[in-house]
C-alpha cells in the first residue's frame, strides 16, 4: 500500500517525539510538588488526602475466587539517577556495584535508610510512591542509555485469593531475575518486549521501526512473614495455581515493573551493566507511604477493581 | 484513551504521527430528604418542614435514616470531611456538602450514594495539584454526584471506574485537572448532564471501555481541553447531544484501540451539538489531541456512529472527519467478533498467552453515517473521509461547502451504491503532516477563561436523592440543528 510506504519513510522523525513525550511526563512528575494552599475562606475541612482506608472485611462476597483478576493499580515512574550502588546487595558501600538506573525515590543510594526514603521525593506519578526500583544500566556499543521511563503495575496473581492479599511489609527489599544468568530466564518472570506488546522474549527481539524496548520484571508475591531482606532472596517466593507455598504464606501484590528504553538501532551491541541481556534483573524496596499502599491494596486489589 | 498507556507505550509517538498522517489527519434538609440534619449553618433553605422537623441531628449512625429510607449526612456538620461521610453512609444515603473548599481525594465504594453540593459554584474540591481525583467511584453501582466543582487534581475531577452499572454526573464543574474533567471507564448506564469541563490535557468528558454503554451526555460545555470528548472502545446506546464543544484542540473524538478492553468503538450517536473553533493551540494537550487538532467531529477507527444535525464551524482541518486509526505495536488484533456485552478491562496479557503483532494495526472507520449537519468555515474541507467505498461510510443532506473527496455525498450517499472515493484525501493529509503542532501547555499554567457562575441544581437542598439508574434515551429525531450563539 503506497500509503504505508510513505508512513514508514517518515519514522525517523518520530524518535524525537517519543523522547519529548517522556520528557513531558518526567517534567510533570518532577514539578508536582506545588505548594499547598488550604482553600478558601470557609475552608471547613482539609480531609485526609489519602482517603480513609476502607474496611478490609467489607468486601463483596461475590468476588471471583480465582484469576485472572482485573484488580490493579499502577504508576508511571520517571528515570531518576544512576549510581554504582546497590542498597540491597551492598548496603553502606557506595560505588562497588555495577551501574544501576534508579526509578521512583530520588535520593536513594548505598547509604539510604528506610526512614529517610519516606521523606524524600519521587519520580512516580503517585506522589506517595516513594519506593525505589532499580535495574542494571543498558549500554549500546558501550555507551549508557538513559531510559525513557518505567511503569510499576501492581496486580494479583491468578492462583491466590483476593482477600488474602496483604500490602508489602514496610521496608521489604526483593529482587527479580538472576544477574548472573547465562541462559534465558523464565519468561514468566523476566524478559523483553517491543513496547507494551505481550510477546515477551528472553532477549530484545526485532522490533518495528522506532519501537521502544522494554525490560519486564515480575516480582515474587509470597513472603515468609519474617525477613525484610535476605542474601539470596529466599525470604520471598512465587505463587502458583495453589497459591503461596507454606514456607512463604503471606500473599502480596504481584508487581510487574517494566523499564522502557529508546529504540535500539540495527547492528549495535546491547549489553547490561550486569553482563549480557540475559542478566536482566531488578530490585524493589518498598518505601511507599504505607497507608497509601494499604489503601490501594484494600481499595483496588482486594475488591478486584482496576484503579 | 488511557493517558498512561498512551504515554508509556512504545507506539505512542508513532501512533501520534500516524494519526497526523491519516487524520491530521485526525437537605438537605430537614424535610424532604429525611430530615436528618439541621443545616442552618450551611444556609440551606428553610424548606417545607412539615414532616420531620423534629428529627435528630444525624450523627452518622445507622439509625439516622428516617421514614424515607435513607439517611442524610452533612459535611462538615456531621462529618468534618466528605470522605468521612461517604465511609459512614449506607446505600441510598444522601451526603450534603456545605459551601467551602475541600482538599480531599474522595474514594467511593458504596452503592447508590448521592453526593451533592449545596451550591455548585461554592462547593469546591481542590486537589492543589497534589491529589489525584476529586471524587473517584471504584466499583460501586448507582452513585450520583451533583452540584459541585473540582479543580486542580492531577488526574480527574470526577471519575467512575471498574465494572460500574449506574452513574450520574449532574451540575458538575471540572476545571484544570491533569487527565480528564469527567471520566467514566468500564461503567455503563450513565448520565452526564448540565456540566462544564475545561483545562484538561486529555478530554473534558470521556466515556470508555463499555458496550453497550447505555449512556447520555447532554447539556454540557467542554472547552479549552485537549479533546472536548474522547471515548475509546465505547458505544452502544451512547448519546452525545445538545451540548457545546468549543476552543479545544479537537472537538468530539470517539476512537478505537487494542490497549483497552471492549474494542472497537461503535454506535455513538452525536446529535444537536454546537461544535466550533476546535483548533485552539493554547491548551494543554496529550498526544492524540495534538494530532487530531483542528477537527470538529472526528470519527476515528469507529463503526456505526451517527453524526446528525450538529452545527459545526471554524476548524483548521475538517468540520467532520471520518478516518482510520493506525495503532502501532498493538497488543491485540481487531477482534474477529465484537463483544456484545462488555465492561471488561484489558488485562495485560501474561507471557504465556502472548501474541506477536509487530507493525501497525489499522482500525478502519466503517459504516458511519454523517447527515443533516451544518458545516462551515473549515480550512481544509468541511467533510473529509479518509476511507474507501468498501468501508461503507455514508454522507447525505449536510449543508456544507467543501469536501474531500469532492462530490462526497454523490460518491457515498446514505442510500444507494458507494463509488470509488479516490486517494485525494490521503494526499492532502500527507501534506498536512509537515505542519508543526504547537506543543502542549502545562495544564497547571494554561490560561483558562472564567466560566462565571454555572447553573446550579434546582432544589438542591430539598430534592430527594435518586441513585443513578439506566438513563432515559433521547428521541433524537426531535432534535434540530441548534442555532449558533450570538
Amino acid at each position: 500500500m503506497w500509503f504505508l510506504a510513505v508512513l514508514s519513510g517518515r519514522r525517523r522523525v518520530e524518535v524525537g517525539a517519543i523522547i519529548v513525550l517522556f520528557t513531558l511526563v518526567l517534567g510533570a512528575c518532577a514539578s508536582v510538588g506545588v505548594e499547598t494552599t488550604a482553600g478558601g475562606d470557609s475552608d471547613p475541612a482539609v480531609g485526609n488526602p489519602l482517603g480513609t482506608p476502607i474496611d478490609p472485611d467489607a468486601i463483596d462476597p461475590d468476588l471471583p475466587t480465582e484469576g485472572p483478576y482485573q484488580a490493579s493499580f499502577q504508576t508511571i515512574c520517571g528515570y531518576s539517577h544512576s549510581l554504582q550502588d546497590d542498597p540491597i546487595v551492598s548496603p553502606g558501600v557506595p560505588g562497588v556495584s555495577h551501574l544501576h538506573d534508579f526509578f521512583g525515590n530520588v535520593d536513594v543510594d548505598a547509604n539510604t535508610d528506610y526512614e529517610n526514603m519516606l521523606s524524600t521525593g519521587t519520580t512516580c506519578a503517585i506522589q506517595q510512591d516513594t519506593a525505589s526500583y532499580w535495574t542494571p544500566a543498558m549500554f549500546l556499543d558501550g555507551v549508557p542509555v538513559e531510559p525513557l521511563g518505567s511503569l510499576a503495575y501492581y496486580r494479583v496473581a491468578d492462583g491466590v485469593a483476593l482477600a488474602d492479599v496483604e500490602p508489602y511489609p514496610a521496608g521489604l527489599m526483593m529482587v527479580s531475575g538472576d544477574q548472573a544468568a547465562t541462559e534465558p530466564q523464565d519468561s514468566r518472570t523476566v524478559g523483553w518486549s517491543c513496547g507494551n506488546s505481550p510477546n515477551i522474549t528472553a532477549e530484545p527481539g526485532e522490533c518495528p521501526p522506532n519501537s521502544s524496548v522494554r525490560m519486564r520484571l515480575i516480582f515474587p508475591d509470597c513472603w515468609n512473614g519474617s525477613d525484610l531482606r535476605s542474601i539470596d532472596n529466599s525470604h520471598v517466593a512465587r505463587s502458583d495455581d495453589n497459591g503461596c507455598p507454606d514456607t512463604h504464606p503471606v500473599v502480596m501484590p504481584e508487581l510487574e515493573f517494566s523499564v522502557s528504553y529508546p529504540p535500539i538501532p540495527d547492528g549495535v551491541e546491547v549489553r547490561l551493566a550486569s553482563g549480557s541481556v540475559l542478566t536482566a534483573h531488578g530490585d524493589f524496596w518498598n518505601a511507599w507511604d504505607q497507608d497509601r499502599l494499604t489503601n490501594a491494596v484494600n481499595l483496588c486489589l482486594r475488591r478486584n477493581a482496576y484503579c | 484513551m488511557t493517558y498512561l498507556r498512551m504515554l508509556i507505550g512504545a507506539g505512542s509517538a508513532r501512533r501520534l504521527r500516524s494519526i497526523v498522517v491519516v487524520l491530521v489527519g485526525f437537605a438537605l434538609v430537614a424535610s424532604a430528604c429525611g430530615g436528618a440534619s439541621d443545616s442552618t449553618a450551611s444556609g440551606a433553605a428553610e424548606a417545607d418542614v412539615s414532616a420531620e422537623s423534629d428529627a435528630e441531628t444525624d450523627t452518622g449512625d445507622d439509625d439516622a435514616a428516617d421514614d424515607a429510607g435513607y439517611a442524610t449526612h452533612v459535611v462538615p456538620d456531621d462529618f468534618a470531611t466528605i470522605q468521612g461521610a461517604v465511609d459512614a453512609a449506607r446505600p441510598g444515603d444522601l451526603i450534603m456538602i456545605a459551601p467551602g473548599t475541600y482538599s480531599e481525594a474522595v474514594d467511593v465504594t458504596t452503592d447508590d450514594l448521592v453526593i451533592r453540593g449545596m451550591d455548585r459554584n461554592t462547593v469546591i474540591l481542590d486537589g492543589n495539584f497534589e491529589l489525584e481525583n476529586g471524587i473517584r467511584v471504584i466499583g460501586a453501582d448507582g452513585v450520583a454526584v451533583e452540584n459541585m466543582t473540582a479543580i486542580n487534581y492531577t488526574k480527574n475531577g470526577f471519575f467512575w471506574t471498574s465494572d460500574i452499572t449506574g452513574y450520574r454526573a449532574s451540575y458538575l464543574t471540572a476545571i484544570r485537572n491533569g487527565d480528564y474533567g469527567l471520566y467514566a471507564f468500564g461503567a455503563r448506564d450513565g448520565l452526564i448532564e448540565h456540566s462544564y469541563a475545561s483545562g484538561s490535557p486529555d478530554a473534558g468528558f470521556y466515556i470508555g471501555q463499555c458496550y453497550p454503554c447505555n449512556a447520555v451526555i447532554t447539556d454540557v460545555i467542554s472547552e479549552y481541553n485537549g479533546l472536548g470528548y474522547s471515548g475509546t472502545n465505547s458505544g452502544g446506546d451512547l448519546y452525545i447531544i445538545n451540548s457545546t464543544w468549543r476552543f479545544n484542540r479537537a472537538g468530539i473524538v470517539p476512537n478505537s484501540g487494542s490497549y483497552e478492553g471492549c474494542a472497537p468503538e461503535r454506535e455513538t450517536t452525536i446529535v444537536g451539538n454546537l461544535v466550533y473553533s476546535n483548533s485552539n493551540p493554547e491548551t494543554a494537550a496529550i498526544d492524540a489531541a495534538l494530532l487530531a487538532m483542528g477537527n470538529g467531529i472526528a470519527l476515528i477507527g469507529g463503526i456505526d456512529n451517527l453524526a446528525e444535525r450538529n452545527r459545526v464551524w471554524d476548524h483548521d482541518v475538517a468540520g467532520i472527519a471520518v478516518a482510520p486509526f493506525p495503532e502501532d505495536n498493538p497488543i491485540n488484533g481487531v477482534p474477529d467478533e465484537y463483544p456484545t456485552d462488555c465492561l471488561e478491562n484489558a488485562i495485560p496479557a501474561l507471557p504465556d498467552d502472548a501474541a506477536s503483532l509487530p507493525g501497525t494495526l489499522f482500525w478502519e472507520a466503517q459504516t458511519n453515517v454523517v447527515r443533516e449537519n451544518v458545516i462551515t468555515d473549515s480550512r481544509t474541507a468541511d467533510l473529509i473521509v479518509v476511507q474507501q467505498a468498501e468501508h461503507g461510510n455514508r454522507f447525505c443532506d449536510n449543508d456544507f461547502a467543501t469536501s474531500l473527496p469532492a462530490d462526497l455525498e454523490t460518491l457515498a450517499p446514505c442510500e444507494g451504491e458507494l463509488q470509488n472515493l479516490g486517494g485525494e484525501a490521503f494526499v492532502v493529509f500527507l501534506g498536512l503532516i509537515e505542519e508543526t503542532r504547537p506543543p502542549s501547555v502545562d495544564y497547571k499554567l494554561v490560561e483558562l477563561p472564567d466560566p462565571g457562575p454555572q447553573p446550579t441544581m434546582p432544589d438542591a437542598e430539598t430534592a430527594e436523592p435518586e441513585p443513578a439508574r439506566t438513563p432515559e434515551f433521547p428521541d433524537t429525531t426531535s432534535i434540530t440543528v441548534p442555532d449558533a450563539p450570538e
